[in-house]
Protein backbone atom coordinates (compact mmCIF):
# COMPACT_ATOMS: atom_id res chain seq x y z
CA UNK A 1 0.00 0.00 0.00
CA UNK A 2 2.66 2.48 1.04
CA UNK A 3 4.62 1.47 -2.05
CA UNK A 4 1.68 2.46 -4.25
CA UNK A 5 1.38 5.82 -2.53
CA UNK A 6 5.10 6.30 -2.86
CA UNK A 7 4.91 5.52 -6.56
CA UNK A 8 2.04 7.97 -7.04
CA UNK A 9 3.85 10.69 -5.10
CA UNK A 10 6.98 10.03 -7.08
CA UNK A 11 5.23 10.35 -10.41
CA UNK A 12 3.46 13.55 -9.33
CA UNK A 13 6.76 14.94 -8.12
CA UNK A 14 8.45 13.95 -11.37
CA UNK A 15 5.67 15.60 -13.38
CA UNK A 16 6.00 18.83 -11.40
CA UNK A 17 9.75 18.74 -11.72
CA UNK A 18 9.80 18.16 -15.46
CA UNK A 19 7.24 20.90 -15.98
CA UNK A 20 9.36 23.19 -13.87
CA UNK A 21 12.47 22.40 -15.85
CA UNK A 22 10.69 22.96 -19.13
CA UNK A 23 9.45 26.32 -17.96
CA UNK A 24 12.89 27.54 -16.92
CA UNK A 25 14.56 30.10 -19.20
CA UNK A 26 17.37 28.70 -21.33
CA UNK A 27 20.47 30.00 -23.10
CA UNK A 28 21.46 28.49 -26.45
CA UNK A 29 25.19 28.69 -27.12
CA UNK A 30 26.57 27.89 -30.58
CA UNK A 31 29.90 26.06 -30.29
CA UNK A 32 31.82 26.60 -33.50
CA UNK A 33 34.59 24.15 -32.62
CA UNK A 34 32.46 21.02 -32.14
CA UNK A 35 29.33 21.71 -34.20
CA UNK A 36 26.96 21.76 -31.24
CA UNK A 37 24.65 24.00 -29.24
CA UNK A 38 24.99 23.97 -25.44
CA UNK A 39 21.63 24.47 -23.75
CA UNK A 40 22.06 26.09 -20.35
CA UNK A 41 19.30 26.36 -17.75
CA UNK A 42 19.36 29.95 -16.49
CA UNK A 43 17.64 29.10 -13.23
CA UNK A 44 19.99 26.36 -12.08
CA UNK A 45 22.88 27.80 -14.16
CA UNK A 46 23.74 24.30 -15.32
CA UNK A 47 24.09 22.60 -18.67
CA UNK A 48 20.77 20.98 -19.63
CA UNK A 49 21.86 19.24 -22.80
CA UNK A 50 24.00 19.50 -25.92
CA UNK A 51 22.43 19.44 -29.38
CA UNK A 52 24.31 18.42 -32.53
CA UNK A 53 23.84 20.98 -35.32
CA UNK A 54 25.42 21.75 -38.73
CA UNK A 55 29.00 22.66 -39.49
CA UNK A 56 30.71 25.59 -37.66
CA UNK A 57 27.55 27.03 -36.05
CA UNK A 58 27.75 30.74 -35.25
CA UNK A 59 24.49 32.72 -35.36
CA UNK A 60 21.57 32.16 -33.03
CA UNK A 61 18.04 33.55 -32.62
CA UNK A 62 15.27 32.57 -30.20
CA UNK A 63 11.57 33.45 -30.53
CA UNK A 64 10.15 35.58 -27.72
CA UNK A 65 8.12 32.66 -26.34
CA UNK A 66 11.26 30.51 -26.34
CA UNK A 67 9.57 27.83 -28.42
CA UNK A 68 11.71 28.17 -31.53
CA UNK A 69 15.48 28.37 -31.80
CA UNK A 70 17.34 29.10 -35.03
CA UNK A 71 21.00 28.33 -35.69
CA UNK A 72 23.12 29.37 -38.67
CA UNK A 73 25.84 26.98 -39.81
CA UNK A 74 28.16 28.91 -42.16
CA UNK A 75 30.18 25.90 -43.28
CA UNK A 76 27.30 23.51 -44.02
CA UNK A 77 25.44 26.57 -45.34
CA UNK A 78 22.17 25.92 -43.61
CA UNK A 79 19.81 27.03 -40.88
CA UNK A 80 18.55 24.66 -38.19
CA UNK A 81 15.23 25.08 -36.46
CA UNK A 82 15.24 23.57 -32.97
CA UNK A 83 12.20 23.07 -30.75
CA UNK A 84 12.88 25.16 -27.65
CA UNK A 85 10.89 22.78 -25.45
CA UNK A 86 11.84 19.29 -26.64
CA UNK A 87 15.33 20.58 -27.54
CA UNK A 88 15.41 18.50 -30.69
CA UNK A 89 15.79 19.50 -34.32
CA UNK A 90 12.60 20.26 -36.21
CA UNK A 91 14.05 21.01 -39.64
CA UNK A 92 17.07 22.03 -41.63
CA UNK A 93 17.17 24.36 -44.60
CA UNK A 94 20.01 25.18 -46.95
CA UNK A 95 20.47 28.97 -47.07
CA UNK A 96 22.95 30.82 -49.27
CA UNK A 97 26.73 30.54 -49.29
CA UNK A 98 27.63 31.55 -45.75
CA UNK A 99 24.72 32.20 -43.38
CA UNK A 100 25.95 34.01 -40.27
CA UNK A 101 23.91 36.75 -38.57
CA UNK A 102 20.31 35.83 -37.80
CA UNK A 103 17.32 37.51 -36.17
CA UNK A 104 13.54 37.22 -36.05
CA UNK A 105 10.98 39.78 -37.17
CA UNK A 106 9.22 41.58 -34.31
CA UNK A 107 6.19 39.25 -34.57
CA UNK A 108 8.46 36.19 -34.82
CA UNK A 109 6.92 35.17 -38.15
CA UNK A 110 10.01 35.78 -40.31
CA UNK A 111 13.69 35.00 -39.96
CA UNK A 112 16.34 37.29 -41.41
CA UNK A 113 19.64 35.62 -42.28
CA UNK A 114 22.73 37.57 -43.36
CA UNK A 115 24.82 35.78 -45.97
CA UNK A 116 28.45 36.72 -45.44
CA UNK A 117 29.52 35.70 -48.94
CA UNK A 118 26.59 36.69 -51.12
CA UNK A 119 26.04 40.13 -49.54
CA UNK A 120 22.38 39.31 -49.14
CA UNK A 121 19.86 39.07 -46.37
CA UNK A 122 17.52 36.11 -46.80
CA UNK A 123 13.99 36.55 -45.50
CA UNK A 124 12.62 33.15 -44.46
CA UNK A 125 9.23 32.00 -43.29
CA UNK A 126 9.92 31.27 -39.63
CA UNK A 127 8.03 27.95 -39.64
CA UNK A 128 8.69 26.51 -43.10
CA UNK A 129 12.13 28.11 -43.52
CA UNK A 130 11.26 28.80 -47.15
CA UNK A 131 12.79 31.91 -48.70
CA UNK A 132 10.19 34.66 -48.97
CA UNK A 133 12.54 37.35 -50.28
CA UNK A 134 16.17 38.37 -50.54
CA UNK A 135 17.54 41.85 -49.86
CA UNK A 136 20.79 43.09 -51.40
CA UNK A 137 22.99 44.71 -48.75
CA UNK A 138 26.63 45.78 -48.43
CA UNK A 139 29.77 43.69 -48.19
CA UNK A 140 30.01 40.85 -45.63
CA UNK A 141 26.78 41.48 -43.70
CA UNK A 142 27.00 40.23 -40.11
CA UNK A 143 24.94 41.62 -37.19
CA UNK A 144 21.20 42.20 -37.59
CA UNK A 145 18.57 44.04 -35.54
CA UNK A 146 14.83 44.59 -36.04
CA UNK A 147 12.85 47.47 -34.53
CA UNK A 148 10.02 46.75 -32.08
CA UNK A 149 7.42 47.89 -34.61
CA UNK A 150 8.96 45.52 -37.13
CA UNK A 151 9.30 48.19 -39.82
CA UNK A 152 13.04 48.44 -39.91
CA UNK A 153 15.90 46.01 -40.21
CA UNK A 154 19.45 47.17 -39.51
CA UNK A 155 22.36 45.26 -41.06
CA UNK A 156 26.06 45.66 -40.21
CA UNK A 157 27.89 45.58 -43.56
CA UNK A 158 31.21 44.63 -42.05
CA UNK A 159 33.53 45.17 -45.00
CA UNK A 160 31.82 48.41 -46.10
CA UNK A 161 32.04 50.04 -42.66
CA UNK A 162 28.34 50.84 -42.92
CA UNK A 163 24.94 50.02 -41.51
CA UNK A 164 22.20 49.31 -44.05
CA UNK A 165 18.76 50.45 -42.93
CA UNK A 166 16.03 48.35 -44.55
CA UNK A 167 12.33 49.06 -44.95
CA UNK A 168 10.90 45.63 -44.08
CA UNK A 169 7.64 46.20 -45.93
CA UNK A 170 9.35 46.78 -49.28
CA UNK A 171 12.49 44.82 -48.33
CA UNK A 172 14.50 47.72 -49.70
CA UNK A 173 17.38 49.81 -48.36
CA UNK A 174 16.33 53.24 -47.08
CA UNK A 175 19.83 54.48 -46.40
CA UNK A 176 23.32 53.37 -45.47
CA UNK A 177 25.12 54.91 -42.53
CA UNK A 178 28.88 55.25 -42.28
CA UNK A 179 30.16 53.89 -38.93
CA UNK A 180 33.56 52.80 -37.53
CA UNK A 181 35.78 50.14 -39.05
CA UNK A 182 34.42 46.60 -39.48
CA UNK A 183 31.06 46.84 -37.70
CA UNK A 184 29.97 43.41 -36.44
CA UNK A 185 27.56 43.04 -33.50
CA UNK A 186 24.69 45.54 -33.29
CA UNK A 187 21.77 46.06 -30.94
CA UNK A 188 18.83 48.43 -30.53
CA UNK A 189 18.01 49.81 -27.11
CA UNK A 190 14.65 48.66 -25.64
CA UNK A 191 12.89 51.84 -26.81
CA UNK A 192 14.38 51.64 -30.32
CA UNK A 193 15.84 55.12 -29.86
CA UNK A 194 19.42 54.17 -30.54
CA UNK A 195 21.35 51.52 -32.39
CA UNK A 196 24.73 50.55 -30.88
CA UNK A 197 27.35 49.20 -33.27
CA UNK A 198 30.53 47.34 -32.23
CA UNK A 199 33.37 48.24 -34.62
CA UNK A 200 35.91 45.41 -34.48
CA UNK A 201 38.79 47.20 -36.20
CA UNK A 202 38.47 50.74 -34.80
CA UNK A 203 37.95 49.59 -31.19
CA UNK A 204 34.86 51.70 -30.65
CA UNK A 205 31.09 51.73 -30.59
CA UNK A 206 29.05 53.91 -32.96
CA UNK A 207 25.79 55.21 -31.53
CA UNK A 208 23.12 55.87 -34.15
CA UNK A 209 20.05 57.96 -33.43
CA UNK A 210 17.25 55.98 -35.08
CA UNK A 211 15.04 58.96 -35.88
CA UNK A 212 17.68 61.08 -37.65
CA UNK A 213 19.71 58.01 -38.73
CA UNK A 214 23.00 59.71 -37.97
CA UNK A 215 25.91 58.71 -35.75
CA UNK A 216 25.58 60.89 -32.65
CA UNK A 217 28.61 59.52 -30.84
CA UNK A 218 31.60 57.22 -31.22
CA UNK A 219 32.65 55.69 -27.91
CA UNK A 220 36.13 54.17 -27.48
CA UNK A 221 36.07 50.71 -25.84
CA UNK A 222 38.55 47.82 -25.48
CA UNK A 223 40.36 46.02 -28.29
CA UNK A 224 38.25 44.34 -31.02
CA UNK A 225 34.70 44.78 -29.72
CA UNK A 226 32.37 42.04 -30.93
CA UNK A 227 28.91 42.00 -29.36
CA UNK A 228 26.54 44.33 -27.57
CA UNK A 229 23.92 43.80 -24.84
CA UNK A 230 21.66 46.41 -23.27
CA UNK A 231 19.96 46.15 -19.87
CA UNK A 232 16.14 46.04 -20.08
CA UNK A 233 16.08 49.30 -18.06
CA UNK A 234 18.36 50.84 -20.71
CA UNK A 235 20.75 52.10 -18.04
CA UNK A 236 23.77 50.11 -19.14
CA UNK A 237 25.23 49.02 -22.45
CA UNK A 238 27.68 46.10 -22.38
CA UNK A 239 30.35 45.39 -24.99
CA UNK A 240 32.57 42.31 -25.29
CA UNK A 241 36.18 43.15 -26.22
CA UNK A 242 37.67 40.02 -27.78
CA UNK A 243 41.37 40.86 -27.70
CA UNK A 244 41.16 42.77 -24.43
CA UNK A 245 39.51 39.86 -22.57
CA UNK A 246 37.19 42.43 -21.07
CA UNK A 247 33.66 43.71 -20.81
CA UNK A 248 33.12 47.43 -21.39
CA UNK A 249 30.17 49.02 -19.63
CA UNK A 250 28.77 52.17 -21.23
CA UNK A 251 26.55 54.67 -19.47
CA UNK A 252 24.01 55.59 -22.19
CA UNK A 253 23.18 58.85 -20.42
CA UNK A 254 26.63 60.33 -20.96
CA UNK A 255 27.62 57.93 -23.77
CA UNK A 256 30.94 57.04 -22.16
CA UNK A 257 32.59 53.88 -20.90
CA UNK A 258 31.96 53.82 -17.15
CA UNK A 259 33.59 50.49 -16.24
CA UNK A 260 35.78 47.86 -17.74
CA UNK A 261 36.06 44.44 -16.13
CA UNK A 262 38.18 41.37 -16.84
CA UNK A 263 35.90 38.68 -18.14
CA UNK A 264 37.93 35.79 -19.57
CA UNK A 265 39.53 35.13 -22.91
CA UNK A 266 37.95 36.15 -26.18
CA UNK A 267 34.52 37.19 -24.98
CA UNK A 268 32.09 37.17 -27.91
CA UNK A 269 28.31 36.62 -27.85
CA UNK A 270 26.55 38.61 -25.13
CA UNK A 271 22.97 39.16 -23.97
CA UNK A 272 21.14 40.77 -21.05
CA UNK A 273 18.53 38.72 -19.19
CA UNK A 274 15.00 40.10 -19.70
CA UNK A 275 14.07 39.82 -16.00
CA UNK A 276 17.14 39.12 -13.85
CA UNK A 277 19.95 41.65 -13.35
CA UNK A 278 22.37 39.59 -15.37
CA UNK A 279 24.37 39.50 -18.56
CA UNK A 280 25.62 36.30 -20.15
CA UNK A 281 28.86 36.18 -22.12
CA UNK A 282 30.32 33.37 -24.23
CA UNK A 283 34.12 33.22 -23.85
CA UNK A 284 35.43 31.73 -27.06
CA UNK A 285 38.89 30.76 -25.82
CA UNK A 286 37.84 29.54 -22.37
CA UNK A 287 34.83 27.47 -23.52
CA UNK A 288 32.48 28.92 -20.96
CA UNK A 289 29.39 31.03 -20.44
CA UNK A 290 30.08 33.72 -17.88
CA UNK A 291 27.20 35.01 -15.79
CA UNK A 292 27.72 38.61 -14.62
CA UNK A 293 25.60 40.59 -12.18
CA UNK A 294 24.67 43.60 -14.28
CA UNK A 295 24.43 45.88 -11.22
CA UNK A 296 27.49 44.91 -9.15
CA UNK A 297 29.45 43.75 -12.24
CA UNK A 298 30.64 40.71 -10.28
CA UNK A 299 31.11 37.38 -12.02
CA UNK A 300 28.48 35.05 -10.55
CA UNK A 301 29.32 31.87 -12.38
CA UNK A 302 31.35 30.31 -15.20
CA UNK A 303 29.48 27.48 -16.89
CA UNK A 304 31.39 25.12 -19.22
CA UNK A 305 30.16 25.01 -22.84
CA UNK A 306 31.26 23.09 -25.91
CA UNK A 307 34.37 23.97 -27.92
CA UNK A 308 34.83 27.60 -29.05
CA UNK A 309 31.43 29.15 -28.22
CA UNK A 310 30.39 32.19 -30.30
CA UNK A 311 26.68 32.66 -29.52
CA UNK A 312 26.32 35.45 -32.05
CA UNK A 313 22.81 36.84 -31.65
CA UNK A 314 19.91 36.85 -29.23
CA UNK A 315 20.60 33.54 -27.52
CA UNK A 316 18.07 33.95 -24.67
CA UNK A 317 14.33 34.41 -25.31
CA UNK A 318 13.39 38.06 -24.79
CA UNK A 319 17.01 39.03 -24.10
CA UNK A 320 18.39 42.41 -25.09
CA UNK B 1 4.81 16.11 -52.72
CA UNK B 2 6.18 14.62 -49.56
CA UNK B 3 8.32 12.20 -51.53
CA UNK B 4 9.77 15.09 -53.53
CA UNK B 5 10.55 16.90 -50.30
CA UNK B 6 12.43 13.91 -48.94
CA UNK B 7 14.30 13.43 -52.20
CA UNK B 8 15.16 17.10 -52.32
CA UNK B 9 16.44 17.01 -48.74
CA UNK B 10 18.63 14.03 -49.53
CA UNK B 11 20.02 15.84 -52.57
CA UNK B 12 20.70 18.93 -50.51
CA UNK B 13 22.36 16.85 -47.85
CA UNK B 14 24.70 15.13 -50.30
CA UNK B 15 25.51 18.51 -51.85
CA UNK B 16 26.52 19.96 -48.49
CA UNK B 17 28.69 16.94 -47.73
CA UNK B 18 30.57 17.31 -51.01
CA UNK B 19 31.00 21.09 -50.82
CA UNK B 20 32.38 21.42 -47.31
CA UNK B 21 35.01 23.70 -45.77
CA UNK B 22 33.42 27.01 -46.56
CA UNK B 23 35.59 29.84 -45.33
CA UNK B 24 38.00 29.79 -42.42
CA UNK B 25 37.14 29.83 -38.72
CA UNK B 26 39.39 30.99 -35.92
CA UNK B 27 41.60 28.32 -34.38
CA UNK B 28 43.26 28.13 -30.98
CA UNK B 29 46.26 26.45 -29.40
CA UNK B 30 47.33 26.23 -25.74
CA UNK B 31 50.65 24.76 -24.63
CA UNK B 32 51.57 24.51 -20.95
CA UNK B 33 55.01 23.78 -19.54
CA UNK B 34 55.97 23.03 -15.95
CA UNK B 35 59.37 24.40 -14.95
CA UNK B 36 61.24 23.65 -11.71
CA UNK B 37 62.20 27.25 -11.04
CA UNK B 38 60.50 30.06 -9.08
CA UNK B 39 57.93 32.03 -11.11
CA UNK B 40 59.93 35.27 -10.61
CA UNK B 41 62.96 33.66 -12.23
CA UNK B 42 60.92 32.34 -15.14
CA UNK B 43 59.15 35.68 -15.64
CA UNK B 44 62.49 37.44 -15.54
CA UNK B 45 63.64 35.36 -18.50
CA UNK B 46 60.60 36.02 -20.72
CA UNK B 47 59.27 39.40 -19.58
CA UNK B 48 61.26 41.62 -21.92
CA UNK B 49 59.28 42.01 -25.15
CA UNK B 50 62.50 42.89 -26.94
CA UNK B 51 64.41 39.81 -25.90
CA UNK B 52 63.19 36.50 -27.22
CA UNK B 53 66.61 34.88 -27.10
CA UNK B 54 65.15 32.10 -24.95
CA UNK B 55 63.46 30.68 -28.03
CA UNK B 56 65.72 28.47 -30.18
CA UNK B 57 64.14 29.51 -33.50
CA UNK B 58 64.72 33.23 -32.87
CA UNK B 59 68.08 34.54 -34.04
CA UNK B 60 67.51 38.23 -33.32
CA UNK B 61 64.94 40.51 -31.66
CA UNK B 62 64.83 44.22 -32.50
CA UNK B 63 62.25 46.83 -31.74
CA UNK B 64 61.20 49.79 -29.72
CA UNK B 65 58.60 50.93 -27.24
CA UNK B 66 59.74 48.88 -24.24
CA UNK B 67 57.21 46.79 -22.35
CA UNK B 68 54.28 49.08 -22.98
CA UNK B 69 51.22 48.63 -25.13
CA UNK B 70 51.94 49.51 -28.73
CA UNK B 71 55.62 48.49 -28.58
CA UNK B 72 56.81 46.70 -31.69
CA UNK B 73 59.44 44.08 -32.38
CA UNK B 74 60.92 42.40 -35.40
CA UNK B 75 61.84 38.77 -34.92
CA UNK B 76 64.45 37.32 -37.23
CA UNK B 77 64.29 33.55 -37.29
CA UNK B 78 67.30 31.29 -37.58
CA UNK B 79 66.08 30.34 -41.05
CA UNK B 80 66.05 34.01 -42.07
CA UNK B 81 62.28 34.54 -41.83
CA UNK B 82 60.92 37.78 -40.38
CA UNK B 83 57.93 38.27 -38.06
CA UNK B 84 56.62 41.74 -37.13
CA UNK B 85 54.82 41.87 -33.79
CA UNK B 86 53.09 44.40 -31.56
CA UNK B 87 52.53 44.36 -27.81
CA UNK B 88 48.83 44.60 -27.00
CA UNK B 89 48.71 44.17 -23.25
CA UNK B 90 51.30 43.97 -20.50
CA UNK B 91 50.59 43.06 -16.88
CA UNK B 92 53.74 42.60 -14.78
CA UNK B 93 51.63 41.90 -11.68
CA UNK B 94 49.96 38.97 -13.34
CA UNK B 95 53.19 38.03 -15.13
CA UNK B 96 51.43 38.04 -18.46
CA UNK B 97 51.56 39.82 -21.79
CA UNK B 98 49.65 39.68 -25.01
CA UNK B 99 50.88 40.49 -28.50
CA UNK B 100 49.86 40.09 -32.10
CA UNK B 101 51.57 39.49 -35.39
CA UNK B 102 51.32 42.53 -37.64
CA UNK B 103 52.86 40.82 -40.62
CA UNK B 104 54.40 37.49 -41.49
CA UNK B 105 54.83 35.54 -44.71
CA UNK B 106 52.51 32.51 -44.60
CA UNK B 107 55.42 30.44 -45.89
CA UNK B 108 57.24 31.27 -42.63
CA UNK B 109 54.27 30.77 -40.30
CA UNK B 110 51.02 29.67 -41.99
CA UNK B 111 48.65 31.90 -40.00
CA UNK B 112 46.77 35.17 -40.36
CA UNK B 113 45.20 37.45 -37.75
CA UNK B 114 47.34 35.88 -35.03
CA UNK B 115 47.40 36.98 -31.40
CA UNK B 116 49.01 35.32 -28.44
CA UNK B 117 49.38 35.46 -24.66
CA UNK B 118 52.31 34.29 -22.54
CA UNK B 119 51.69 33.87 -18.81
CA UNK B 120 53.86 32.61 -15.95
CA UNK B 121 52.01 31.17 -12.97
CA UNK B 122 53.17 29.84 -9.64
CA UNK B 123 52.55 26.20 -8.85
CA UNK B 124 51.97 25.04 -5.28
CA UNK B 125 55.43 23.52 -4.90
CA UNK B 126 57.48 26.66 -5.58
CA UNK B 127 57.82 25.91 -9.27
CA UNK B 128 56.20 27.51 -12.29
CA UNK B 129 53.85 26.81 -15.08
CA UNK B 130 54.18 28.75 -18.32
CA UNK B 131 51.03 29.00 -20.42
CA UNK B 132 51.29 30.07 -24.05
CA UNK B 133 48.04 30.59 -25.90
CA UNK B 134 47.39 31.59 -29.48
CA UNK B 135 44.32 32.44 -31.54
CA UNK B 136 44.58 32.76 -35.31
CA UNK B 137 43.15 31.94 -38.70
CA UNK B 138 44.82 29.62 -41.18
CA UNK B 139 47.21 30.98 -43.77
CA UNK B 140 44.80 30.59 -46.70
CA UNK B 141 41.85 32.93 -46.42
CA UNK B 142 39.58 31.35 -49.04
CA UNK B 143 37.95 28.00 -49.58
CA UNK B 144 39.78 24.78 -50.40
CA UNK B 145 43.15 25.64 -48.85
CA UNK B 146 46.23 23.72 -49.99
CA UNK B 147 47.29 21.24 -47.27
CA UNK B 148 50.23 23.41 -46.15
CA UNK B 149 47.88 26.35 -45.47
CA UNK B 150 44.85 24.64 -43.91
CA UNK B 151 43.56 24.75 -40.32
CA UNK B 152 45.58 21.75 -39.24
CA UNK B 153 48.79 23.14 -40.74
CA UNK B 154 48.27 26.39 -38.84
CA UNK B 155 47.63 24.58 -35.54
CA UNK B 156 50.58 22.25 -36.04
CA UNK B 157 52.93 25.14 -36.82
CA UNK B 158 51.89 27.21 -33.80
CA UNK B 159 52.00 24.17 -31.51
CA UNK B 160 55.51 23.43 -32.78
CA UNK B 161 56.70 26.99 -32.08
CA UNK B 162 55.23 26.96 -28.56
CA UNK B 163 56.54 23.51 -27.65
CA UNK B 164 60.09 24.07 -28.88
CA UNK B 165 60.20 27.46 -27.16
CA UNK B 166 58.88 26.29 -23.81
CA UNK B 167 61.02 23.14 -23.78
CA UNK B 168 64.09 25.27 -24.41
CA UNK B 169 63.02 27.72 -21.70
CA UNK B 170 62.67 24.82 -19.29
CA UNK B 171 66.12 23.45 -20.05
CA UNK B 172 67.70 26.92 -19.83
CA UNK B 173 66.16 27.61 -16.42
CA UNK B 174 66.53 24.18 -14.91
CA UNK B 175 70.21 24.27 -15.87
CA UNK B 176 70.34 27.51 -13.93
CA UNK B 177 71.70 29.67 -16.72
Amino acid sequence: MSKVIQAILCSIFAAICSKQILADPLAFITNQGDDTVSVINLKSLKLTTTIKVGSKPAGIAVSKDGKRVYVTNPESRDVYLIDGKTLSRVSRQAVGEGPLGITLSSDDSLVYVADWYEDLVYVLDAYELTTVATIAVGSSPSGLAVSNDGQRLYVADRDDNRISVIDTEKNRTITRIEVGERPFGIRLDPQDKRLYVANVASNDVSVIDTSSLIVIKTIPVGSTPYGIAISPENDRVFVTNQHDNSLSVIDPEIMKESHRIEIGEYPEGIIADPTEDRVYIANWFDNELVVVDSKSLKILKQIPTGESPRAFGTFVAGGS
Amino acid sequence: MKRWCILFSILLFSYSVVANAHGPTRQKVTVKQMISAPPETVWDKVKDFHDMSWHPIIAKTEGNGGNTKGATRVLTLVNGGIINEELKKYDAGKQSFKYKINSVDVNILPVTNYSSTLTVKATGDGGSQVIWKGAFYRGYPNNDPPPELNDQAAKDAVTGVYKSGLENLKSLLEKGS
